[in-house]
């Protein structure tokens, strides 16, 4: 079954490399879903684009777009009847921020894959099925585009492998110089809710928070709030009479 | 379980992960005056990497300026005083401004003391003007009118000239290999850097790799990567020659002023180990380390610089470096440029 989603974001982010001040915003978001649903499994394959824009908390001499994109298989299997437990890969998480006035570290970019572990409950309320699934990231690779002071990821500095002729270390979509984090040096913690309105129609919420630090003691923290409706591209059935 | 009690539970979950939020983020920074005074003391304390070679006693401004703050003061007075530790940086990467209607800034004048070093009047009516040199080529830009400017002199037509008055703007590969293969034929070259004030260091050193033929080491870039006073991590840098036919080996004299600075100081250091290479003029501006920037919490923008360039023989770089051969321009006299006649004399 293939859905198509719109919907609205509000976004937050904090990086306290730089400043404690926290940002916050809105935006939008496109999904492009395939589910397969089975009577052992369900999976599903996920487009998200998402974009908007962030302010300051504390002022405001800065506006900041952002762009989220992330490309992601899910595969559960029925444990309990309506209990389902299995994984999902974010293959390509691409979080990019761009300042308007800011030099150096105007672009900050987190380029990523993730491994999450899923849990899903299926409910039904007046007769339309609602989901509810939480999914904790319990290993993830991802490369931070600035450091505790330069705009090249903290790996390239500390590795002593910084050069301007070494464009990987400032390309936003070079994988290098990244980290691999096991769940408990970054936290990935996500909610969903998604509710049948119609054969064709549903909604959904989504919750998502992230927080790492790849310099002791300056973590950065991002995450959204999601709420998406879809539609389904369901093929129409005829009922043929018993003969 | 019923529906109802496991849809209850289930949002009484969600809900208390995302009360995490909050308790996850770290509180909002206070804007009091002496908030932000402490927030960019504490920024340059820990981030600015030449507080040892300048000789920036961060104990001592903290103690002194802090302790001139009791209650609210206006936003001059705030910015007045967190302007000293901007000044004593003496650093023209390195800037506070409000960005508000007080329009107020601090930044290091790098040409503050110095004579000008070059004029653009002499340089186009004797030299590169298509009035007294119809052959020269160029690269039309927007800061200078002119991007890069390459060709011989009328006052010597075996000798190359290349000026190069700025890195921001952007030049292709393929204009590059064009410019080196145009002078291909000289005998020596002249490259005038003079007013180059910076841009993006990776074009200053795509042309620089024109000048070798093999790995050549420049020196170390420092980078402050933590908090405390020695979290410095260092990349020794090796610049790679270009893949070309038309790399230039021979004879070069590059010419400097004061405006030479950042990426502009990018290219004069990474060819500055070469024998082959002159430096002819003034003093450059300096500025060897890498910017980082950000706002304070109450809007007020700052920039420092997070790391620092050590050259090949040991030297700090951040004040500039001096020419081989130091010149000085006679504005007196518009018929001459004393800085490229003297390239010319060296390079005959």
């Amino acid at each position: 079954m293939w859905e198509l989603g719109l919907g609205g974001v509000g976004s937050f982010f904090q990086d306290t490399k730089y400043s404690d001040v926290r940002y916050g915003g809105g935006g939008m978001v496109f999904l492009f879903d395939r589910t397969a649903v089975a009577e052992k499994y369900v999976s599903n394959y996920n487009v998200t684009v998402g974009f908007g824009g962030e302010s300051a908390s504390t002022h405001d001499a800065d506006f900041v777009s952002v762009i989220h994109t992330a490309l992601s298989y899910r595969y559960l299997r029925s444990i309990h009847g309506v209990w389902r437990l299995g994984g999902q890969l974010d293959a390509l998480d691409y979080y990019l921020r761009n300042s308007n006035n800011l030099g150096n570290n105007g672009t900050y970019s987190i380029t990523g894959s993730q491994l999450w572990a899923s849990v899903q409950h299926d409910l039904s309320v007046k007769e339309r099925p609602l989901t509810l699934g939480a999914d904790v990231g319990v290993l993830t690779y991802f490369r931070e585009s600035t450091g505790f002071a330069f705009s090249i990821p903290q790996d390239a500095q500390e590795k002593g492998e910084f050069s301007y002729q070494n464009e990987s270390v400032t390309s936003f979509f070079s994988f290098r110089n990244g980290t691999f984090a096991p769940l408990w040096d970054r936290l990935n913690f996500r909610f969903r809710a998604q509710y049948e309105l119609h054969r064709r129609w549903a909604i959904g919420y989504q919750w998502q928070f992230a927080r790492f630090a790849t310099v002791t003691n300056y973590p950065t923290a991002y995450g959204q709030h999601r709420l998406n409706l879809h539609f389904r591209f369901v093929h129409k059935t005829t009922l043929k009479p018993a003969s | 379980m019923s529906n109802r009690m496991s849809i209850l539970l289930v949002l009484l979950a969600a809900m208390a992960l995302v009360a995490c939020e909050r308790a996850l983020l770290r509180p909002n920074p206070d804007t009091d005056a002496r908030s932000i005074l402490e927030e960019y003391l504490t920024l340059v304390e820990e981030k600015y990497a030449m507080l040892a070679p300048k000789g920036v006693d961060m104990a001592f401004l903290k103690d002194s300026l802090l302790n001139t703050v009791d209650g609210e003061l206006s936003d001059a007075e705030l910015f007045s005083r967190l302007a000293v530790v901007t000044n004593r940086l003496r650093d023209g990467h390195s800037s506070l401004l409000e960005g508000g209607d007080n329009g107020m800034e601090a930044t290091f004048d790098l040409l503050k003391g110095f004579p000008r070093g070059v004029d653009r009047g002499i340089l186009e009516n004797n030299y590169i003007g298509r009035a007294v040199n119809p052959g020269i080529k160029q690269l039309d830009g927007d800061e200078f009118g002119v991007r890069a400017v390459w060709g011989t002199l009328p006052q010597a037509p075996d000798i190359g000239y290349l000026w190069l008055p700025t890195w921001a703007e952007e030049i292709d590969d393929s204009d590059i290999e064009t410019i080196f293969r145009d002078l291909n034929g000289t005998t020596a070259l002249i490259v005038d850097q003079r007013l180059n004030q910076g841009g993006d260091p990776n074009l200053a050193v795509k042309f620089a790799a024109y000048f070798i033929d093999e790995p050549l080491y420049v020196g170390f870039e420092r980078f402050k990567t933590g908090p405390g006073p020695s979290d410095f991590t260092n990349s020794e840098i090796t610049m790679q020659p270009a893949n070309s036919d038309f790399r230039y080996l021979k004879p070069v004299a590059v010419l400097t002023d004061r405006n030479v600075y950042s990426a502009g100081l990018t290219f004069t250091y990474s060819l500055s180990p070469l024998d082959r290479v002159t430096f002819i003029g003034q003093r450059s501006g300096g500025g060897s380390g890498g910017v980082g920037d950000g706002y304070l919490a109450n809007g007020w923008y700052w920039s420092l610089s997070v790391t620092e360039f050590v050259d090949h023989q040991g030297r700090y770089l951040d004040d500039g470096l001096d020419p081989d051969i130091p010149v000085a321009l006679d504005l007196n006299d518009p018929s001459r440029d004393e800085v490229i006649e003297r390239a010319i004399l060296e390079l005959q």
